[in-house]
């Protein structure tokens, strides 16, 4: 079959499926959908983030669009390959890499576009396996870590901190741009105290029980800042923080963040 | 106006059944042939064919509902126009669509093909009810309506990039649905 026939195909799909998405609205409005949405865009955030955020500190060109970017599976978690030179640049890579820059052999990825596979390796210029570099028909490419395949598995924040190579490595921590020069500790502290949860416990712990309207307005004020934290050597983690509900996000798991971290941020 | 109320309107052949018709679903008609053709004119007057289908189809039909029976029009005659286009103009959502699908099938057409896509609209029906809402969202909205990468973004709040890693990973996913049920795309 060619792609002409599969187009036909998919034409002759439920009139159900036609009418379901004749229009589409913004953010839907089952709580469910939305908690997809949004991980999957606060997924792509961090990327989209970080280079943003990058680019200001270093007063470089903010990348206006989102790089171009392949899925690809390494283990039982997704990493995303971007071959983006300012994307790259952003995230403090240098733009060729070389054998030597590569460590350890993590394990195969397959690319999700066309089934592709090549070596996955540690990339030696940063602690944590954020960032890997992919050997595929005798080139090189970074990966970037996103979130686990399983949307039932979280990651607990001193995890996620170690992903990042941030674990007792932190240089700076800066909430919706600005940066934080007082109680640094404590606030790091209370970061890692955060409780993880999964989608659908971070759902029923924000929305059970609510009427629709409540809902809505919970979703309207649910607007991100961003936590950026940097070490030496390291990548940059970008969390969003969800000040109205005291949560944050980050590779599809959400956190619940003391009562002491926002009255710390709050000083 | 309720859609029983515009088949009303058809099933009595009043003009007023077009009019109502176009002010309900017109501008869904209008993006789903634009999305197929890039060009203005040539959407339109296959808007107005797919006007004239509906009137010479109902009745006898009574179509529930009545939305997707017109985009459907809408998108076959649409179709049907783009083919016979010959001239050389800036790739629609149509040829991107189907660059996109050409990663995930064989270049093979077979005898077999023309029957097959009866059988396997009804797969991609039972793999879309297998998606979440969203995932099901984003196929239906590239490859049905053949929105742009775009059009999806704004419409649904996700990031363009976002969108591409989903859908190719949907695309991955209905290629091993299929194969899993004996469909060599």
């Amino acid at each position: 079959m060619n792609a002409k026939g599969l187009m036909r195909a998919i034409g002759g799909i439920s009139d159900r499926h036609i009418e379901e998405f004749a229009v589409v609205k913004p953010v839907s409005s089952t709580k469910s959908t939305w908690l997809k949405i949004v991980s999957i865009a606060a997924c792509f955030a961090i990327i989209v983030g970080i280079a943003n955020i990058a680019l200001n500190f270093i007063d470089r060109p903010i990348i206006d669009e989102a790089p171009e970017v392949q899925a690809c599976i390494v283990g039982d978690e997704y990493y995303e390959l971007i071959k983006d030179e300012k994307y790259i640049e952003s995230r403090g890579l240098p733009q060729e890499i070389t054998a030597n820059m590569l460590g350890d052999y993590i394990g195969s990825c397959r690319l999700e576009s066309d089934g592709r596979v090549g070596k996955a390796y540690d990339y030696l210029g940063y602690s944590g396996d954020s960032v890997l570099i992919l050997e595929l028909e005798n080139q090189y490419f970074y990966l970037f870590f996103c979130n686990p395949m399983n949307i039932d598995v979280v990651i607990s924040m001193p995890d996620l901190l170690d992903r990042y190579g941030l674990k007792d490595n932190i240089t700076s921590i800066s909430i919706d741009g600005k940066l934080l020069v007082v109680n640094l500790e404590s606030i790091l502290d209370e970061l890692t105290k955060a409780n993880a949860l999964t989608g659908n416990e971070f759902d029923d712990a924000v929305f059970k029980g609510k009427t629709e309207e409540e809902q809505q307005t919970i979703r309207k004020n649910m607007k991100p800042v961003e936590i950026v934290i940097s070490g030496n050597s390291a990548d940059v983690l970008v969390i969003d923080y969800y000040p109205s509900l005291g949560y944050a996000y980050c590779a599809n798991t959400y956190y619940e963040i003391t009562s002491e971290f926002k009255n710390l941020l709050e000083q | 106006m309720d859609d029983s109320k515009i088949i009303d309107l058809f099933f009595e052949r009043s003009e007023k059944a077009i009019v109502e018709l176009s002010n309900k679903y017109g501008s869904v008609c209008m993006k789903v042939s634009m999305n197929v053709l890039n060009n203005h004119q040539d959407a339109e007057e296959c808007v107005n064919d797919s006007y004239l289908g509906v009137w010479n189809a109902i009745p006898p039909e009574k179509p529930n509902p009545l939305l997707a029976f017109v985009c459907r029009i809408v998108r076959n005659i649409s179709i049907n126009r783009y083919k016979k286009n010959n001239t050389k103009r800036r790739k629609s959502n149509y040829d991107l669509c189907l660059d996109e699908l050409e990663n995930y099938v064989s270049t093979q057409n077979t005898v077999e093909d023309e029957y097959a896509e009866t059988e396997l609209a009804a797969y991609i029906d039972e793999f879309l009810d297998s998606l979440s809402k969203t995932n099901r969202m984003l196929f239906v909205r590239r490859f049905w309506y053949m929105d742009s990468y775009e059009d999806i973004a704004n419409a649904s709040g996700l990031k363009e990039g976002a969108i591409r890693t989903r859908l190719s990973r949907i695309k991955s996913d209905l290629k091993l649905f299929l194969e899993k049920r004996g469909v060599i795309v």
